[in-house]
Parts: structure tokens; C-alpha cells; sequence
């Protein structure tokens, strides 16, 4: 099958970054193609050039078998390549429609044959009421709202000729509407005649630009909004990518979220789909849905690069993949000939344990008990409904569940964050239920967050400030209010150091770390003051296999050296490689709990599913 | 703010962190006694220095020669420059476009201009204009900096033994902006701590008003008191009321989450309105001027040289609330706690901060700064307040902020710049019959061409500073955030 899309000998450099370094590749038609590689090893940088919002500095772009210059996304759109960022780009508050629509409408929607009777109608019926205001005669009224209407029409014909004749769209009319519109007023106001006639002139500039102007034309893309929702709904039905186009986009869950993505570069008419990581967000759930679409994306003729740092995913959906490091093509395989060893080590560059080495755990006394422990999330709904679980030290207890079960809130709970609504919370035999954060902390407890930009960081302060964000009140780092300048700055560099945070200065803003550096300032801030519990929530989501080894490695030391360890995780590998005992959360409620070496992933599914919900609350206490 | 770093002196620092307590505290006594008996010297070569700041670049450029001598020369010296001044490139070109674009108009509004057009003499018009233009920005230059010719010479006269009062009038300029300075440097640094905790306090003006007020009216009562006592009793009463009043935005914020930008609007009106009834009733002094009574001679904060130069101890207090906010922000725990609630409020929560303290705090102290803007008005200048003592140094306090990257020394370099338009726009006016309207329209334009930096680069193909410029500055988060 011919390449619909070929990247030659590409090269782009960033000051002091070799980001791609004269990558070549083709994606066949029908076919999904993966890009595996670390965070930073260039795959982004290469998909943003496909798609217009990087230039390359050498080598060549074909689609098609035509060489192209992409200089920009409407480029990059026109030739049919559309990107799901992994940030989504949509407006919370919009409807799916209005989402799917959006930067379409005023080249499209506006200039049809339908919002011509429309402008015109509505022009011809300012004109009636202005000429009837202001000239006080309905037989002059009506004269001018024949002419105005016809002029309008004459106009809007014009736009939707010329736009029909040219392949560029309707978009480059827009001055020629803007200029017509001058010359018509001028027109008018030589055949009317007189200074007098002025306010007349006003009503019509309004109404002129209020109906031509694409952002003010509020009639017109109300009704052809019914247009887009109707073809929202077929291309819906027809990729099986299931969404309410009259939802509000903000209410919806991450994977239709994704979903409306999707459907608005298909709307766009997208033969290449690029995917940026789009698992990064999802459920295991809702990852094998994203799965079934993407099959019958292919299945209907489309093309897909698919970027990830999962093995997993990448072996399950990919047809050939291909591995980037350093901004370097270093492989390609095919997933049914290769294996995730493979290219773990093609991707990292020397030999991964992808599983994690630890010994038997040597547990000691209880460090954190809950009982009982309710509470609600910030709509109000109870998320928490009686939880009972311990920790002991020296073991890890990994929390499984799929997300929003409950866990965000639990550990939320936990370090102080949220209030409990009841039940109770005990820290080494000291209640800490509805202590603040700050008690909590300095009983020795260490919190990994989940949404390390949100929570975990303060992303324009300096590397070393975010190092000290727990402690900078405490001796050495102050001393009553005044901060010890050169302690702190010791401490970051000394800190950063043991911890392989790799950046060029630990004064530099956290915001220009990459994630996984991101979550060691985390981790060095977290392990370099005396704990005795660890909780962790997602400890490696969105990082590459590099760091996910690193920070398992970590805290599978803390658990060593007696620490106990809460591991709240929706990978259920993370949870079986680490945890000594694993408890599975649904609906608010520990539905099981087991030895680790117990578990099955087949039996943590079904848990995580509901299937142990029946069982008693005795029966399910952990321990 | 002395240079740091032109010379630095890790033995002297030594030699003075070795002394015991006591001595050093003493030590510091005697040199604040030093400064104090000597301070009317001090601020008379401030100002010649000011009115004569092109022989003083130079000087310093030779200096700097001097020393690169030792350091490698030239390319030393270049990067010196380079890493110090680079960022004050595009302020320097903002001020510069802004007067050719405020000539611009001079000369677009100027009758004279459109009379000889009209009569067909188009040369004679734009000749006109051009003289007109120069007449208005000398005038400004003067106002605003002094005629250094005048300075040197009423130096000559003054070494010669004939007097002091030729310089004192040569040098009313640069003190004149130093003045219009004070106000705009407590207000900028109000706005700025604001920022710096998250919150976009539009209430400096009204803040301005309740210092002000609370100042001069401490300092009518009370008669009877030492100066020593009652000065100071007036700024920090000043300071406290505006602070309060401005922690009511705070309080609201933190209890009810409402938004700042709301509330310090409104609490204006009501400080206008309030002061509106009470200076022109239960506080007028004679009827029908809508002004208090004067304070008593031992509030009122002195000035260091005699008539014409009105400099005041002000200048020191808004120099020294610069050093002490920037103190507060970079140096305390307080301060690092509230640039990271104003960072983020989250990772605050997280880090065991009180985020609601920390608003209402911020409130606090930013409300004392601007209340010290009207203090030293009050105290320094008018030495009462009347009816008329809205003029603005609130909203463009907000500007002053943006410009100096809501970094204590940018907010007084920005203050500075602004003092120096002020100054110089009153006396355009008195002498060259220019309206000020013309300097607010140059002011606004820096405003926007720094605001929008991209504009200079693009006007003079300046590239793109290598490293992204300073910190990123949260300046108010969303509405209801």
C-alpha cells in the first residue's frame, strides 16, 4: 500500500536541544502507527511539525506522494491531518456541538445559500423600520428595505459565487464583504442625498454589520447549528464514537472528552488521525473503548499515529511501531514479532527490570488506621462511604480501583486536604481526623499528589523554593521569620543531586522540568525529611519507563527502611508489582482485600468492577 | 538600593558579622546618627546628580572601565552591561516611541500648525509646530530633571561663597519628581505585594483616601506631643486604618470567596462618598472649602532643604517600604508563603499554608502601603485633605505595578519614570501652555508598548531575550477562582 504520509531526513533543533534528528518514516494508509519513547525523546516535537505548529529545519514532508510545506494547523487541516493534543482543547462550557463546530463556523456557516435569505430578510427589515423612524413615511420605508434587502442578497451571492469558485474557501472574502459594505453606504448615502439622512445611515451600518458580521451573526449559526448536530450524529454513529451533541462538554467524563476530539478532526474531514498520548488521561476502561474506535477508524479507510510511552497499549492496538530516543529513530518492530523487553531496552537504551526487585516485607506496628471514614467531593456528593483499612509499617498497601471510586478523596481526606464528614483517621495512635495539612505532615507523613501541577508544585517558583515548600519554616531553612537564603539554596543543590533531578540550574522555574523531573522534585521534597508514611496517588502517571522504575525503586527503599507505604493507583501492574497487600475500592467502599500474592489481575478486575460488593463489610475489612 | 556587586566585599561583611551584638547594633546607631546629621547633604548631591545624570552615566562608565582593567577588559565590561541594562532596553525604547508619538500629536493639535495651512503657508506652519514641540519638551525636561547648565553654575557660585539659594532653585526639578515619585512608589508597591499574593487590588485609590485621612486627622489632634512621638503615631495610624479597610476585601475573600476585584471597587465608592460627607461637613474647617484644618507643626514629616526644594522625609519612608517589601517577599517565610498562595493556592493548601490568613494578610499589607501613598501626601505635602484629593495615583498605581514586573525595584524605577512626567507636565503647562493631558496620553502609551513588549521588538528588530525574560507573574487569576 502507497505512504500517505512520508517524513524524511526531519531536523529540528531547539537552543541546545538536538529535537529531531533527521527522523524518517512513512504511515500507510488504514494503518496505526506507534511512536514509543521517553518524555522528551522527540515525538511530539516530530507530530507538531506534521501538523503545522513547528517548522522543520531540514528534510521533507510528503502526503500523498506530494511534497507539502505545512506552515501552519489550517495547512495541516487542509490535507487532511488532524491532532488530539493530550491537553484537550475544548470549553468546558460549550456544548459538544458547539465544540465540534468551533473555528469552523464563520467561514462555512454564514456564507450559505440559507443565511443569504436570512441577512437579507433581516437587513430589509432594519431598513423598513429605520426608513420608517426616520424618514416617518412607510412607502420610502419599504423602498429601502427592497433595495437594502436585494443588496444584501446581491452581496452574500457574490461571496458564496466567488467562494464556490475558489478552492481557498470562503475565508479571503471577508475583506471583499467589508469593502462592499463601505461602497454601499456610500451609495446609499449619495442617493438619498443630505446630512439629514445620517441616523438612517447608522441603523443601516448596524444592521448591515450585524448581519454580515461573522461574529455577530447569531441567527445564522443558531440555525445551522442543527446542520452540525446532524452531522455530528452521523459521523458519531458511523465511527460507533458514542456522544450527546447537546451535552455541555464540561460535564462530560475524560474519555468522551476524548472522544469529542476525535470527532472534531473527523468533522474536519481528517484522513491522519495523530493521537498525542491520548491514554495518558483514561481509565483502563476507557482505554480499551479508545482501542475499539481506533479499529474502526482504520477499518473505515483513516490512518492513525498513535504516541505513547505504554508498552502494553502500544503491543495491544499498534500494527508497527516505531521508537524514538534522543530525538533519534532507533527501531522499528513489528508488535507480533517483538517483544515489551525488546523495547523497553530500544526505548531507554540499556536493559529495564520491568519488574520490581523487592525482598519480603518485615512489617512492624500499625502507622495509619481508618475506620469508618466518610466524606463528600466538592459537588457534594458522598464519595466516601465508610472506609476501614490499616497500614503497617514496612509494608505497602496498594489502594486498586478504577478512577473515581473514591480515592482522590480518600487520600485527600488522609493528608487533611478535605474534610471527613465522619469516622476517624489515626496516625501512629494520634487522631488526626479533620487535622489540618500542616499537623499532619509533621507527624512524619509524606504525600505524593495525584495532580503533581496542581497540587505537588508551585510551577513558576524556582526549582529550590519548590523543594522547600513542606519545610521552609523549619530550622536550618528559617530562622524565626527570616528564610536562610544559603541553607535553602544548600539544601536544593545538594537534594536535586541525590535525586537526579536533571536540570541545567535549581534557580530555573519547576515549569521547565519535564514531567518525570517534575515528579522527582516531588519525591526528593517528600524523602528527604524523616517519615513514617508514605502516601503515594499515581505515583507514575504520565511518566516513561525510565521514571517509573526510578520512583518504584524509591519506594520500595522507603518500604525497606520501615516506612509504610499507602499506594493509591489505577494501574493494576503498579499495584501488583509493589504492593505486600492490595485493597480494591468501588463506589466509596474497600470491596476487598488480599495478599498480594494472592491477587490475580482476573480477580482485581472483577472487584474493580463491583463483583465483590455483595460480600459482607466483615468479611472485607482489610486484614 | 546600592549597586551590589561592582565591588563586593566579603572581608568587610566579615569583619562587621564578627562583632558581637551590641556592637554591632551600636555601630549601626552611629551611622543611622551620621546619616541623619548629615542628610540635607546627602539629598542636595542626590538631586545635583539627578539634574546632572549624563556626566554621572559617564562617570560610572569610566569606573566601570576602571575596573574591567583588572577583569580582562572589554569583553568583561560588555557582559557586565549586557546582564545588567538588557532589561531595561525595551523600557528605555518604550519612553522613547512614546514622545515621538506624544510630538506627534503636539504638533497635530497645535492651532498655530492648522492657522498657517490654512493661509496656505505650509512650511511656515510645520516650522512653527517643530518650535512649539521643542519649547514643550524642554519645558518638560526642565520640570522634570533641571537645566544642568544652571546646576553647574549655581555650583560655581555657590563654591565661590556667594550661597546656596542658586542651587536650591537650580536643582527644584529633579526634587519636584522625587516628590510626584513618593505617592506613586507606596501605591505601585501596594498593588504589587497584591499581585505577588494573588489578588488584584483595585482599591489603592480609596485606600490612598483612608490613610490619608486617618494621618491628618491624628495629626491635628493631639496637641502637645513631641515630634518624635507624634509622626510616627500618625504614619503607622495612617498605615493601619488603610490596611484594615483593605482587609475587609481580604476577609471577604477568604470567608465568602468573593471576588477582590468586586469588593475594592465598591469599598472606593465608599470611601468617597464617606469622605465626600465628612470634608465638607462634620470635619470642614471654614465653611464652604470642603478641608480639614491644617495639622500641627510636630506631624508634619520634615523636608531636608529650604524653598524651592519641597523634598520630604517621605522619599525615604517609600525608598525604605521598597527595601522592606522586598524584603518581606524574597527574604521571610511570611513573604514565600504568600507568593505561593499567590502561585497557587493549591500546592499552598498542600505545603500547610493557611490560604485564608494569607489573603487577608495580603489585604492587610498592601492596604498599608497604599494608605502610606496618603500619609505622605498628607504628612508631606497638602498637611491637610481636601475635597479635591482624588488625583489618580490609585488606578495608575495598577500600571506602575504591571511595569515593574511587581518587583519592589521595578516598581520604583516605573514610579520614577512617572515622577518625572508628572513633574515635568506641570511645568509644560506653566510654561509652555501645553496641556498635561498630553503627558497622561505619553504615559499611557509606555504603559502599552511595555505591556506589549512584542511591539518595540517588532519596531526595532530587537531579538527575543535568549532566556524567557523574568518569573511569571500570576497578576489575578480567574473570576471566582
Amino acid at each position: 500500500m502507497a505512504p500517505i504520509v512520508e517524513m524524511r531526513d526531519v531536523t529540528k533543533r531547539f537552543p541546545g536541544v538536538l529535537a529531531n534528528d533527521r527522523v524518517s518514516f512513512s504511515l500507510n494508509q488504514g494503518e496505526i502507527l506507534a511512536f514509543l519513547g521517553e518524555n522528551g525523546a522527540g515525538k511530539s516535537t516530530l507530530m507538531n511539525i506534521l501538523y503545522g505548529l513547528y517548522s522543520q529545519d531540514e528534510g521533507q514532508v510528503e502526503v500523498r506522494g506530494q511534497p507539502v510545506d505545512i506552515r501552519e494547523p489550517n495547512d495541516a487541516i487542509r490535507l487532511g491531518v488532524g491532532m488530539v493534543h493530550q491537553h484537550f482543547q475544548l470549553v468546558p462550557v460549550f456544548t459538544v456541538a458547539e465544540n465540534i463546530v468551533m473555528g469552523t463556523e464563520p467561514t462555512r456557516l454564514p456564507f450559505s445559500w440559507r443565511s443569504m435569505g436570512l441577512a437579507s430578510g433581516v437587513l430589509a427589515l432594519t431598513f423598513l423600520l429605520g426608513g420608517v423612524l426616520t424618514l416617518g413615511s412607510w412607502s420610502q420605508g419599504l423602498l429601502a428595505a427592497l433595495g437594502g434587502g436585494l443588496a444584501m442578497a446581491g452581496l452574500y451571492g457574490l461571496v458564496i459565487l466567488l467562494g464556490l469558485l475558489s478552492r481557498r474557501g470562503f475565508r479571503v472574502y471577508f475583506p471583499v464583504v467589508a469593502l462592499a459594505s463601505v461602497a454601499l453606504l456610500v451609495a446609499l448615502a449619495l442617493v438619498l442625498g443630505g446630512a439629514e439622512r445620517i441616523p438612517l445611515l447608522v441603523v443601516l451600518a448596524i444592521g448591515f454589520a450585524a448581519v454580515s458580521h461573522p461574529s455577530l451573526n447569531v441567527l445564522t449559526t443558531a440555525l445551522d447549528r442543527q446542520t452540525a448536530a446532524h452531522r455530528i450524529r452521523h459521523l458519531s454513529q458511523q465511527y460507533g464514537l458514542a456522544v450527546n451533541p447537546e451535552a455541555l462538554v464540561g460535564d462530560l467524563p475524560v474519555g468522551v472528552q476524548q472522544r469529542v476530539e476525535i470527532l472534531k478532526t473527523l468533522y474536519r474531514e481528517a484522513e491522519i488521525l495523530i493521537l498525542d498520548e491520548p491514554t495518558a488521561v483514561l481509565t483502563p476502561q476507557e482505554t480499551d473503548e479508545l482501542f475499539v474506535i481506533m479499529r474502526a477508524l482504520t477499518g473505515q479507510g483513516k490512518s492513525i499515529i498513535f504516541i505513547s510511552h505504554k508498552l502494553k497499549e502500544v503491543m495491544t492496538i499498534a500494527d508497527r511501531v516505531i521508537v524514538l530516543r534522543g530525538g533519534r529513530l532507533v527501531g522499528q518492530a513489528i508488535p507480533s514479532q517483538s517483544s515489551e523487553a525488546e523495547l523497553a531496552e530500544m526505548m531507554v537504551g540499556r536493559e529495564v527490570a520491568l519488574v520490581v526487585d523487592k525482598g519480603t516485607a518485615s512489617i512492624g506496628d500499625v502507622v495509619l488506621e481508618v475506620s469508618g471514614l466518610t466524606a463528600d467531593d466538592s459537588r457534594g456528593h458522598h464519595v466516601l462511604r465508610g472506609v476501614d483499612l490499616f497500614v503497617r509499617a514496612g509494608e505497602v498497601l496498594g489502594v486498586a480501583g478504577v478512577q473515581g471510586n473514591g480515592q482522590t478523596e480518600l487520600v485527600e481526606v488522609l493528608t487533611g486536604l478535605r474534610p471527613a464528614t465522619g469516622g476517624s483517621v489515626r496516625i501512629l495512635g494520634q487522631d488526626v481526623t479533620n487535622a489540618l495539612p500542616r499537623r499532619v505532615t509533621e507527624l512524619g507523613v509524606a504525600h505524593i499528589p495525584e495532580d503533581r501541577q496542581r497540587d505537588g508544585l508551585v510551577l513558576p517558583f524556582p526549582i529550590v523554593d519548590n523543594l522547600v515548600l513542606c519545610t521552609y519554616y523549619q530550622h536550618p531553612f528559617a530562622q524565626g521569620p527570616v528564610l536562610q537564603f544559603d541553607e535553602v539554596q544548600e539544601f536544593g543543590r545538594r537534594v536535586s543531586a541525590e535525586f537526579d533531578v536533571r536540570t541545567p540550574s535549581i534557580i530555573l522555574p519547576a515549569q521547565t522540568l519535564s514531567g518525570g523531573n517534575q515528579q522527582k522534585v516531588i519525591v526528593a521534597r517528600e524523602f528527604s525529611r524523616p517519615i513514617q508514611l508514605l502516601i503515594a496517588a499515581q505515583p507514575t502517571r504520565g511518566l516513561d519507563v525510565g521514571s517509573i522504575e526510578y520512583i518504584h525503586r524509591r519506594l520500595v527503599q522507603k518500604r525497606d527502611e520501615g516506612v509504610a507505604v499507602l499506594l493509591v493507583s489505577v494501574e493494576l501492574d503498579e499495584i501488583m508489582a509493589l504492593s505486600d497487600r492490595i485493597a480494591v475500592m468501588y463506589e466509596g467502599h474497600i470491596v476487598g482485600a488480599l495478599e498480594a500474592t494472592e491477587a490475580t489481575r482476573e480477580g482485581l478486575g472483577l472487584l474493580m468492577a463491583g463483583a465483590g460488593q455483595s460480600r459482607e463489610k466483615g468479611g472485607v475489612t482489610v486484614g | 538600593m546600592a549597586e551590589p556587586g561592582t565591588s563586593p566585599k566579603p572581608t568587610f561583611r566579615h569583619l562587621v558579622t564578627a562583632l558581637p551584638r551590641w556592637a554591632r547594633l551600636a555601630l549601626a546607631a552611629v551611622l543611622l546618627g551620621v546619616i541623619l546629621a548629615v542628610s540635607k547633604w546627602l539629598v542636595l548631591v542626590l538631586l545635583v546628580a539627578l539634574g546632572l545624570w549624563p556626566l554621572v552615566l559617564l562617570l560610572g562608565l569610566l569606573a566601570l572601565a576602571a575596573i574591567s582593567a583588572r577583569h580582562g577588559g572589554w569583553p568583561w565590561m560588555r557582559d557586565r552591561l549586557t546582564s545588567r541594562l538588557s532589561g531595561l532596553v525595551v523600557p528605555v525604547l518604550s519612553v522613547i516611541t512614546a514622545l515621538l508619538i506624544g510630538a506627534i500629536i503636539l504638533i497635530l493639535t497645535d492651532q498655530a500648525v492648522y492657522r498657517a495651512w490654512g493661509e496656505g503657508r505650509v512650511g511656515a506652519g510645520l516650522g512653527a509646530g517643530m518650535a512649539n514641540l521643542v519649547r514643550a519638551y524642554a519645558a518638560l525636561y526642565q520640570g522634570a530633571l533641571g537645566d544642568p547648565i544652571r546646576i553647574l553654575g549655581a555650583i560655581g557660585y555657590w563654591l565661590n561663597g556667594d550661597g546656596l539659594q542658586p542651587l536650591l532653585n537650580s536643582v527644584r526639578g529633579p526634587s519636584d519628581t522625587l516628590v510626584q515619585s513618593v505617592p506613586y512608589i507606596f501605591a505601585g508597591l501596594a498593588v504589587a505585594l497584591g499581585f505577588r499574593g494573588g489578588l488584584f487590588n483595585i482599591g489603592a485609590e480609596g485606600q490612598i483616601g483612608v490613610g490619608w485621612l486617618a494621618a491628618v486627622l491624628v495629626g491635628m489632634s493631639f496637641s502637645g506631643l513631641p515630634a518624635v512621638i507624634h509622626l510616627p503615631l500618625a504614619i503607622v495610624v495612617g498605615a493601619i486604618t488603610a490596611g484594615l479597610w483593605a482587609a475587609v476585601a481580604g476577609f471577604l475573600k477568604a470567608r465568602t470567596g468573593a471576588h477582590e476585584v468586586i469588593t475594592t471597587i465598591m469599598l472606593n465608592y465608599v470611601v468617597f462618598r464617606l469622605s465626600d460627607w465628612l470634608l465638607c461637613g462634620p470635619l470642614e474647617a471654614v465653611r464652604g472649602t470642603c478641608r480639614t484644618r491644617d495639622i500641627l507643626s510636630s506631624a508634619v514629616l520634615p523636608r531636608f532643604l529650604d524653598h524651592p526644594v519641597t523634598l520630604h522625609w517621605g522619599f525615604v519612608l517609600a525608598i525604605a517600604a521598597a527595601a522592606a517589601t522586598g524584603w518581606f517577599l524574597f527574604r521571610s517565610t511570611w513573604g514565600f508563603e504568600l507568593r505561593t498562595v499567590g502561585a497557587n493556592p493549591n500546592a499552598a493548601r498542600y505545603g500547610g499554608m493557611n490560604v485564608a490568613k494569607n489573603y487577608v494578610l495580603a489585604m492587610f499589607l498592601s492596604g498599608c502601603l497604599a494608605g502610606l501613598a496618603g500619609v505622605s501626601q498628607g504628612l508631606g505635602i497638602t498637611r491637610n485633605i481636601a475635597l479635591g484629593f482624588r488625583s489618580g495615583y490609585g488606578f495608575d498605581s495598577i500600571a506602575l505595578a504591571l511595569l515593574g514586573k511587581s518587583h519592589p525595584v521595578g516598581v520604583v524605577g516605573a514610579s520614577l519614570l512617572f515622577g518625572v512626567l508628572r513633574a515635568g507636565a506641570s511645568r509644560m503647562q506653566s510654561v509652555a501652555g501645553i496641556p498635561t493631558e498630553i503627558v497622561q496620553i505619553v504615559q499611557s502609551l509606555v504603559i502599552i508598548f511595555i505591556a506589549a513588549p512584542a511591539i518595540i521588538r517588532a519596531l526595532y528588530r530587537l531579538r527575543q531575550a535568549r532566556r524567557d525574560e523574568a518569573e511569571v507573574v500570576v497578576f489575578s487569576r480567574g473570576w471566582g477562582a
